[in-house]
């Protein structure tokens, strides 16, 4: 998914995560902190309001309580001293301004004193019944605090002390509440009744506020709601024991309580505790409404919101404005290889920045401008390479797998005798219909030779003779499987066979004197009546020998015309092999003997048969011989050696002559070659003897070699097929016994 | 074979056939010389040679190729048994071997034999040689 954005909606996704999600994280991060802060802020606060008012409270109301137990045990007051007493207790009332009323009673409930609002009241009756009375004197003989009473809306409570004789318990230094909690009914003499106000005290604590709106208020052990700054609920006399942090107390009274959150009394969420007040059971609840407590957050919630949003219009404008910048080159960079792709190699791309894209914009102006150099000089390449392929005089045709045209030379095409365009694609034996020895001719890539005489007949009906080579292209990129070359050697062939007419011709026309010459020197030599000395029977015999040489040259060259054309026509006959190499060694004794060269054969003696054109094959032995012959030195040794290796008869004659330079080996066999330098001195041959000798034993299907080391002699070696029956009948075609063939004539003695 | 062969040659060239006039001759052969085709087809009826010694290039736009299909051919020269060895200078192409092969019964190149080597040649037709 992220790969098919473009850029811009990726910058902008990258400039978002960048800018913004460190932006959330540090802010969800702030805004727990906050909390936990506020909280612990709102808790903290609330533990010391609630503990210290509840102190506070507590102190007013143990004052208060002395206060009243030390005036219960003034002198005056235990003994009913009744003018003592009241000048005592209106001291007390004026020093104590929340001393609303005094009583004092006897034990039997007569008022004895009375002080109301500082003055003495003149009506005293009998409070026997009263409530306060009978806790103090008969119930427990404790101190007897009451429930907060509201009288006019301002709250009390009354404050009695039972009246005790202390002299029972000899210790008159318990002053305190507890110590009095251990004296006994029947000491009771009577009781002091104290009023007090809690105005203040309870103001004190109602007006001490939580954080902002939070407040406190007080209920008693039962959960009846003692003080509250919400006075209607004071005239209500609310109970508040079901409101859940009221609840909480009075299950657990002693405890402590860490402020926690809840519904308040007005149903309200807030955070909540309360606090004992040791003196009376009541307790302080303290709340501060959540919303309040979390005021402050609430405003950094919408300042980390307004930051993050704030950031995040500010990134998407600054990505906006980055990836219009970073796209802009690449926006022209596109359009400028858009244009490249179709072909204008001209264009540059502005660079408008020294960053990598404008790197990249210079470097593609590089490339377009390397780019066109090279298809320029691809260009003439092309053009250099159609002109050498065009201007060869050879046919050039680039084919596929398929062996169809991808390429054609003018040649190619002049000989197709169509344009070159329109030989491509074709298949290639479509335009070049080609045969050879009169039988259809496929091209073969495979060939890694030339196949010479191929004819194609041109649309234009000539005869062309063909050279054809096939050149095998691997991993072409253009699928170019093979170059086939056509070598038109139609007017070569022309002008050869001209050649060969020449020769023949000149052959013959030198034949006819040649024989008249013979035949009169015959004549002369065994004409019984002429009288010719020694000398001139010796000089018939040279020209005689000189004729025959010039007759054997005629005939050498005759043949090399007929191999040529390839018309020397082997007539095939059975041969005993060892009788004609044995008869060719005797047909040079004489020569031999005359050089002081010994001639030596090696081999089997019984016959060994071999299909040959005894003629043609004569000459070859004849011609290695006579070789060895001239180039083997006095006392030299030439051995014939014949000898059968599998399927063929191999016949080598080894000589110790002067041996063939080895540079020389490889030509040795070639038309018209002469050995240069010292093998030349003497030698009479023309330089086609081998070469007949060559062409005479591949006819037969065999093979000709030297092995020659210079000052050690050569070896000349051929290989001819063994006979065999199956090729007799094939070859032979004059098979009656009564052929006659000598050098020079043939005769067949056959019925007719 | 009984007796000595009735020889004719055909030969245009006027020494060639002096000399194998003169080797058959001195040999004791009768020979007869003709130079062309015309005469040879008029003198085979009448003188019925045993061999014919025929050159192939001869004057008169019939080459002894010709002759050589024409006496086999046509049984009106009674040549049918006669020994044709064609005499030549040329070099064998296809038409003359698959001639020489089917028609004649010998071939000869001249410049390649002693003329004495004729009577070697009418030997190996199984005549006896003339006693000296």
């Amino acid at each position: 998914m992220w790969s098919s954005l473009g850029i811009r909606q990726k910058v902008f996704a990258l400039f978002s995560v960048i800018a913004l999600l460190p932006l959330v994280v540090i802010s969800i991060i702030w805004l727990r902190s906050t909390h936990d802060q506020l909280k612990q802020a709102a808790v903290n606060r609330q533990n010391i309001l609630l503990s210290s008012s509840a102190q506070r409270l507590n102190d007013a109301l143990e004052t208060e309580i002395n206060s009243v137990i030390t005036h219960s045990q003034e002198s005056s007051v235990t003994g009913l001293n009744i003018d003592q007493a009241k000048i005592n207790l209106m001291q007390y009332a004026n020093q104590d301004s929340d001393v609303l009323r005094i009583t004092l009673v006897d034990n039997n409930g007569n008022e004895k004193i009375v002080i109301n609002n500082h003055e003495f009241s003149t009506s005293l009756n009998n409070i026997k019944s009263s409530e306060e009375f009978k806790v103090v004197s008969q119930v427990s003989n404790e101190v007897s605090v009451s429930d907060v009473i509201y009288t006019n809306e301002q709250p009390r409570i009354i404050i009695a002390v039972p009246l005790l004789s202390f002299s029972k318990l000899g210790d008159q230094n318990l002053t305190s509440a507890e110590a009095l909690a251990r004296r006994f009914g029947s000491d009771v003499k009577g009781a002091l009744i104290v009023d007090i106000s809690l105005d203040n005290p309870f103001q004190s604590v109602l007006t001490s506020e939580i954080g902002g709106d939070g407040y406190t208020y007080i209920v008693d052990a039962e959960g009846q709601l003692i003080a509250h700054p919400d006075p209607e609920l004071i005239k209500n006399n609310a109970n508040l024991s079901s409101v859940n942090q009221v609840s909480r107390f009075l299950a657990a009274p002693a405890s402590i309580e860490v402020p926690s959150v809840t519904l308040s009394e007005k149903n309200s969420e807030v955070l909540s505790s309360h606090y004992r007040i040791k003196r009376t059971g009541w307790a302080i609840i303290g709340q501060e409404p959540i919303n309040s407590i979390y005021a402050p957050y609430n405003q950094v919630v919408r300042l980390a919101v307004f930051i993050i949003i704030f950031a995040g219009i500010v990134s998407t404008l600054l990505s906006l404005l980055f990836s219009r910048n970073l796209t802009r080159p690449i926006r022209s960079l596109m359009a400028g290889t858009y244009q490249v792709a179709q072909g204008n190699l001209d264009l540059q791309i502005a660079k408008e920045s020294k960053d990598e894209i404008g790197v990249l914009a210079e470097r593609f102006n590089t490339m377009t401008g390397n780019l066109k150099q090279m298809i320029t000089n691809l260009k003439t390449e092309g053009t250099k390479l159609n002109v050498v392929l065009n201007s060869v005089g050879e046919g050039i045709v680039a084919t596929d797998s398929l062996n169809h045209v991808v390429f054609a030379n003018i040649s190619a095409a002049v000989l197709a005798g169509q344009l070159p365009s329109d030989l491509t694609g074709k298949p290639f034996k479509q335009i070049f219909t080609l045969s050879k020895n009169n039988t259809p001719f496929q091209v073969d890539p495979n060939s890694t030779e030339i196949t010479k005489e191929v004819v194609f007949i041109s649309p234009n009906k000539r005869l062309h003779y063909l050279d054809i080579f096939v050149n095998k292209i691997e991993n072409d990129p253009d699928g170019i499987k093979n170059i086939i070359t056509l070598r038109d050697q139609t007017d070569e062939r022309e002008l050869e066979m001209m050649k060969l007419d020449f020769v023949s011709m000149a052959a013959h026309e030198l034949r006819t004197p040649l024989t008249a010459i013979r035949g009169y020197l015959s004549l002369l030599k065994t004409d019984a009546n002429s009288n010719f000395s020694n000398n001139g029977v010796q000089s018939i015999e040279r020209a005689q020998s000189s004729t025959d040489q010039l007759a054997g040259l005629i005939s050498n060259l005759l043949n090399v015309s007929k191999i040529e054309r390839g018309s020397l026509n082997l007539s095939y006959s059975k041969l005993d092999w060892v009788k004609t190499v044995r008869e060719a060694l005797d047909g040079h004794k004489f020569s031999a003997l005359e050089k002081q060269v010994t001639l030596l054969y090696e081999g089997p003696t019984e016959s060994v048969p071999l299909l040959a054109d005894e003629i043609s094959i004569k000459e070859v032995i004849n011609n290695l011989i006579a070789n060895a012959i001239h180039y083997t030195p006095e006392n030299g040794r030439i051995i014939i050696s014949v000898r059968e290796e599998g399927d063929k008869v191999i016949t080598s004659i080894k000589d110790s002559g002067l041996g063939i330079p080895a540079n020389a080996l490889s030509r040795l066999f070639a038309k018209f070659y002469r050995v240069k330098g010292g093998m030349a001195s003497g030698s009479g041959g023309t330089g086609l003897g081998l070469y007949i000798s060559k062409s005479i034993v591949e006819l037969h299907k065999g093979k000709i070699w030297v092995e020659s080391e210079e000052g050690q002699g050569s070896t000349f070696t051929f290989s001819l097929p063994s006979y065999n029956e199956v090729q007799y009948d094939e070859l032979v075609r004059t098979k009656d016994m009564g052929v006659n063939k000598r050098r020079g004539w043939i005769t067949k003695n056959t019925a007719r | 074979m009984a007796g000595l062969p009735k020889i004719l040659l055909v030969e245009d060239t006027v020494q060639i056939a002096d000399i194998y006039m003169q080797v058959l001759t001195n040999g004791g052969f009768t020979v007869k010389l003709v130079n062309n085709v015309d005469e040879l087809l008029k003198i085979v009826p009448e003188y019925n040679p045993d061999i014919i010694f025929l050159d192939i290039m001869l004057p008169g736009g019939k080459t002894g190729l010709d002759a050589l299909k024409i006496l086999r051919n046509d049984p009106q020269y009674g040549a049918a048994n006669t020994r044709i060895v064609l005499v030549t200078n040329l070099g064998q192409n296809d038409e003359t071997q698959k001639l020489w092969e089917k028609y004649a019964d010998g071939y000869v190149i001249k410049a390649e034999i002693d003329p004495h080597e004729l009577f070697d040649i009418i030997e190996s037709f199984g005549y006896e040689m003339p006693k000296e």
